[in-house]
């Protein structure tokens, strides 16, 4: 089902009438913590029924407002004297009402509220529950993908500090290869290591090599090609290709897998000279 | 975001009043009652159809709204909404409550019939217009808000009612509530 079917189902009313069941209630408020769609609509389906009841205003009798307040103010005053008289706490107020019967009904009223509150409270508890129980697998599945999620990016940070440790190392040459005549816009970087002779490649610019090729780098040491190595992705400027003890240039062919004895010039990438 | 209140300020935000509301203020309850009121009256003058009553039960809903304001959560709704909903369930219970169906028997017409005319000294245009706003809907639409809204009935006992499968009724009260915020336009 997607938003909109979910939207047009009539959920969005039955709930905010508070006519849904707890489970659609509990997989509406899911939904809406994540679908901003859903959400829009549900703020707009409240606005309707709110302007319903504007639209529909009628101006109330003069003196209810003062009633209200009146009511407010000794429902507070009965709160307040709680603590010093804990067991007549209805009495206070009742005091004030003067008429014998009317007594009897506040009591009944009082009592019916206790029960109202009691028996909400008990369905709180069940709807709670089987809100709970609905989602836990629901969570269950989101804090696996999190587990994955937050897996993965622990690769990707280690392989970004491998990274940057080659490439901010000052002990190393870093040689700029350009891409020759017929691929003008290839590069790559070879980070060669001044004490180890280590060579590194950074080449994830290149084209991803076909089926059964892989780029082979070939160190010129005076004017001979060298193989300084097979690249692929996971070495991108982490793992040494080769040991080169002396070159003047680098560059990049494209050979069959496994590297070729000599380099296929018509393939050449990139070239830089050191 | 709650902006700075001043102490002579009569105008809250939703956000400040509902700040005002939780220090129990008296200017919140003031601001609460002027912009409410009229709204939470009419909803719950529409649910039992009597002046008497509805004047008891908004006593009990502001009473209720004052009481459990630190119940209102801003992410599971809207505060108007909300508030609305206190007055449609109290007047609803108190429909369905047994002494308002013994009280009911002695008062065999409801006055509602002549609540109209009553009403012309007050909010008049307001109320016709509101009339004419559910007239303008298809009956089947207008029955369905009515028996929802005004009565309280759940989806399935609609379905019940109107011999209709439930997700029809579900559907239809989406296409009623859309239908409805575009005659409700001009009110906002």
């Amino acid at each position: 089902m997607d938003s909109k079917e979910y939207i047009s189902s009539g959920i969005l009313e039955s709930y905010i009438l508070g006519h849904a069941s707890p489970e659609e209630a509990g997989i509406l408020e899911c939904v809406m913590k994540n679908n901003a769609e859903v959400k829009a609509a549900y703020e707009e389906a409240q606005k309707t029924f709110e302007l319903l009841a504007t639209a529909q205003a009628v101006t109330p009798p003069n003196d209810l407002k003062s009633k209200i307040w009146d009511k407010i103010q000794l429902e507070q005053k009965v709160e307040d004297e709680k603590p010093v008289i804990p067991l007549n706490s209805v009495e206070p107020k009742l005091e004030t009402q003067q008429i014998g019967q009317e007594i009897r009904v506040e009591k009944n009223k009082s009592w019916k509220n206790f029960a109202v509150a009691a028996t909400v409270l008990f369905l709180v508890s069940i709807v709670a529950n089987l809100y709970w129980m609905s989602n836990q697998n629901e969570m269950k599945n989101e804090l696996a993908v999190l587990k994955s999620d937050k897996q993965s990016q622990n690769l990707a940070m280690q392989n970004l500090e491998q990274k940057l440790k080659i490439t901010s190392n000052p002990n190393m040459l870093k040689i700029v290869l350009a891409g020759v005549e017929k691929h003008p816009e290839s590069n790559a970087v070879v980070y060669w290591d001044k004490t180890s002779k280590d060579v590194y490649l950074t080449a994830n610019s290149l084209p991803k090599a076909p089926e059964g090729m892989q780029y082979q780098l070939w160190a010129i040491a005076d004017g001979k090609p060298v193989s300084a190595g097979m690249y692929t992705d996971d070495k991108d400027a982490k793992i040494a290709l080769a040991n080169i003890p002396n070159a003047q240039a680098f560059a990049i062919t494209l050979e069959k897998e496994g590297g070729s004895e000599i380099p296929t010039m018509e393939n050449m990438y990139v070239m830089g000279g050191v | 975001m709650i902006r700075k209140i001043s102490t002579i300020k009569t105008n809250y935000s939703e956000e400040e009043l509902i700040v005002l509301l939780r220090q129990k203020n008296e200017a919140g309850f003031h601001h609460l009652y002027d912009n409410y009121s009229g709204a939470l009256y009419g909803v719950i003058l529409r649910i039992v159809q009597s002046k008497e009553y509805t004047e008891e039960i908004i006593q009990d809903v502001f009473v209720k709204i004052w009481n459990s304001i630190h119940q209102y959560d801003a992410l599971k709704g809207r505060f108007y909404t909300w508030m609305i909903n206190i007055a449609r369930n109290t007047a609803i219970d108190y429909l369905k409550s047994k002494s308002f169906q013994n009280q009911l028997k002695n008062q065999p017409l409801p006055d509602f019939v002549y609540e109209n005319a009553e009403l012309t000294t007050t909010n008049n245009s307001d109320f016709i217009g509101f009339n004419k706003v559910l007239e303008s809907l298809e009956s089947d639409k207008q029955e369905l808000i009515d028996l929802a809204y005004y009565q309280g009935f759940t989806q399935s006992e609609i379905s019940e009612k109107l011999n209709m499968p439930l997700g029809t009724v579900k559907t239809k009260m989406r296409n009623a509530l859309l239908k409805l915020k575009d005659l409700l336009k001009d009110y906002q």
